[in-house]
């Protein structure tokens, strides 16, 4: 029966217009900064290298497929979240406000089984979107730029990854952002079970996942003892698959957070959803 | 004897410090039309979702087919067919769709000939694949009773169903569940605070008010107690006119035409009210007691 609901729901959000709204805001992004990179990349890229070029000479075609999808990752990761929100946090909450909720209930079904239906044809939804990304962002760029070496520059170093060890990490630390997706997924579904209307869990998980990646951000040390425990921090994790060494530890903690805030969230989502009166 | 086929006991709901079902205890037998009435804001809809588990009870229970509905959810929910207040579906989808969908929440699997069938006989043949948001209330109405009817339940539970339907469409819902009773032996639990509608199809019936029973049982046991309205025919016609402002009639009476006087009397008043126009030269060509629901609905609701 999970099986076939969830079947049924990815039918359901494949219907919705607003389904299409991420991938649309995905594929128009990536395009505009391949443009951007294609017209006017080299010149970009002599401004940023400009400040370590004192220390460093660099050789080959730095501006390649590599390095334009690392910038696109780094600059959609934090978007795409909130693309994601608009559909989980609309899964529970959409259907009480459209009544259909009661309807459902109503069937030989067990509330458990529709809410982790539910959270699974998110998780595939979320899934479809980012390879969607790796498609656009990577094998799009590569075509299009050509291979190369990727030079990360971080505040205190330079690292190089050969081109033929780039690929695997690019496609790993997609997985990460995957598992870092299911938790937003989690968290708006469990959102969605308190509300009776779609725009509030919706609102509450992007104005969450802002509010902690602020305090992740701000340079402030009163935050310095909090920045640990918020998940934000840790779903950012696919970016220590561009270093050199890997921080294996590090990698291994954030997934054990990640994992566990996403058990937590559905535990809860689950506790609240089978005791809940529908009243709409 | 065989036992009821829903069973209801001192079911109580609270929200909050309010008590919106208060020890309601009412049983539906096999082949019932049950009427579930009361006014507005009685606790008609908030029992009825805690017959289908949407809401959970503070106390009391419920049994289905003789058995407990905590622990038998899935078993007892299978053989039910509801609707509960408005038929609400997926606008995005088709009618046809809609119904897949329902009917694949169900272990027993729906084919789409089944679907075609229920959907003409509800009244929406040719209108199968509109989305439903192209429906009007009364269609999504129609779709609602052929959703509840998708798995051959025993037991239908309607909560007004016919809330925004025009006249062809309440004789044609009421048609169908004398049919649904009569031909497939269903038992329908029916609410609704449109009494004539309850009186026209249901056999028997419970009156709750303010979350409380006021009255249960058979409607025709219910309906020969108390007062009747009384409808006297004569000839000539205009011939009652001259006994308006009489006292023995004018204490009694409800309205009046030229060829027809309605009156509120006992069982037992009603053969020495006709004597008495007998007497007084009438020629009486027709008597027509009935004990209306609505006065019966609004006396008790009144009274208590």
């Amino acid at each position: 029966m999970l099986l076939k609901l969830t079947w049924l729901e990815l039918i359901k959000i494949s219907r919705k217009p607003r389904s299409y709204i991420g991938f649309a805001v995905v594929t128009l992004i990536v395009i505009i900064i391949q443009f951007a990179m294609y017209v006017d990349g080299q010149s970009y890229i002599d401004f940023i290298s400009s400040s370590i070029e004192q220390n460093f000479l660099f050789s080959g075609k730095i501006l390649n497929g590599n390095l334009v999808c690392f910038m696109i990752l780094q600059t959609l990761i934090i978007q795409i979240p909130l693309l994601i929100a608009l559909v989980t946090g609309d899964l529970i909450s959409g259907e009480a406000a459209l009544g259909t909720l009661r309807l459902v209930l109503t069937k030989p079904v067990t509330r458990g089984t529709v809410l982790f239906a539910k959270f699974l044809s998110g998780s595939i939804y979320t899934l479809l979107m980012l390879i969607w990304l790796g498609i656009l962002a990577l094998f799009l760029s590569l075509l299009i730029f050509g291979n190369g070496d990727l030079i990360v520059l971080k505040t205190d170093e330079v690292i190089i990854l050969q081109d033929g060890d780039v690929v695997w990490r690019f496609l790993t630390a997609l997985s990460l952002a995957f598992l870092a997706l299911l938790l937003v997924a989690s968290l708006s579904l469990l959102l969605s079970c308190f509300a009776d209307n779609s725009i509030g869990p919706i609102v509450s998980t992007m104005g969450i996942i802002i509010l902690f990646t602020i305090i992740g951000t701000l340079e402030v040390p009163v935050f310095d003892h909090v920045k640990p425990f918020l998940f934000t921090t840790h779903m950012l994790v696919w970016r220590n698959l561009f270093e050199d060494p890997l921080p294996l530890g590090q990698i291994f903690l954030s997934i054990m957070v990640l994992m566990g805030h996403i058990v937590m969230f559905l535990l809860a989502a689950w506790i609240y959803f089978n005791k809940k009166d529908i009243l709409v | 004897m065989q036992a009821p086929f829903i069973e209801v006991k001192d079911l109580t709901k609270y929200y909050g410090n309010f008590r919106a079902v208060d020890n309601l205890t009412f049983h539906v037998n096999q082949g019932d039309i049950y009427g579930f009435l009361g006014p507005n804001g009685a606790g008609k809809s908030t029992t009825l979702r805690m017959l289908l588990t949407l809401i959970r009870p503070s106390s009391g229970s419920i049994r289905f087919f003789n058995s407990w509905l905590s622990g038998n959810r899935r078993m007892i929910l299978g053989r039910i067919g509801s609707i509960v207040e408005r038929p609400d579906f997926y606008n995005y989808l088709s009618a046809r769709m809609n119904l897949e969908y329902f009917g694949n929440l169900n272990e027993r699997s729906i084919s789409r000939r089944k679907i075609y069938e229920l959907l003409d006989l509800v009244g929406l043949n040719g209108r199968e694949e509109d989305k439903v948001r192209e429906y009007s209330h009364g269609m999504k109405q129609r779709l609602g009773i052929a959703q509840a009817l998708l798995h051959d339940p025993e037991i239908i539970i309607l909560d007004e169903p016919t809330t925004g339907l025009d006249p062809e469409g309440i004789i044609n819902i009421r048609n169908l569940l004398k049919n649904l009773r009569d031909e497939k032996a269903k038992t329908i639990l029916i609410s609704s605070h449109i009494l004539s509608e309850i009186e026209l199809v249901a056999n028997s019936m419970v009156i709750i008010n303010k979350g409380k029973l006021v009255a249960e049982g058979r409607i025709s046991d219910l309906l020969s107690t108390d007062e009747m309205v009384v409808t006297f025919r004569c000839s000539p016609a205009s011939a009652f006119k001259s006994f308006l402002d009489n006292p023995e009639i004018k204490q009694h009476l409800i309205s009046y035409s030229d060829t027809e006087m309605v009156l509120k009397l006992s069982m037992r008043e009603i053969p020495r009210i006709n004597s008495f126009l007998v007497e007084k030269g009438l020629e009486i060509t027709g008597i027509d007691s009935k004990r209306k629901l609505e006065d019966y609905f609004l006396k008790l609701v009144r009274d208590n």
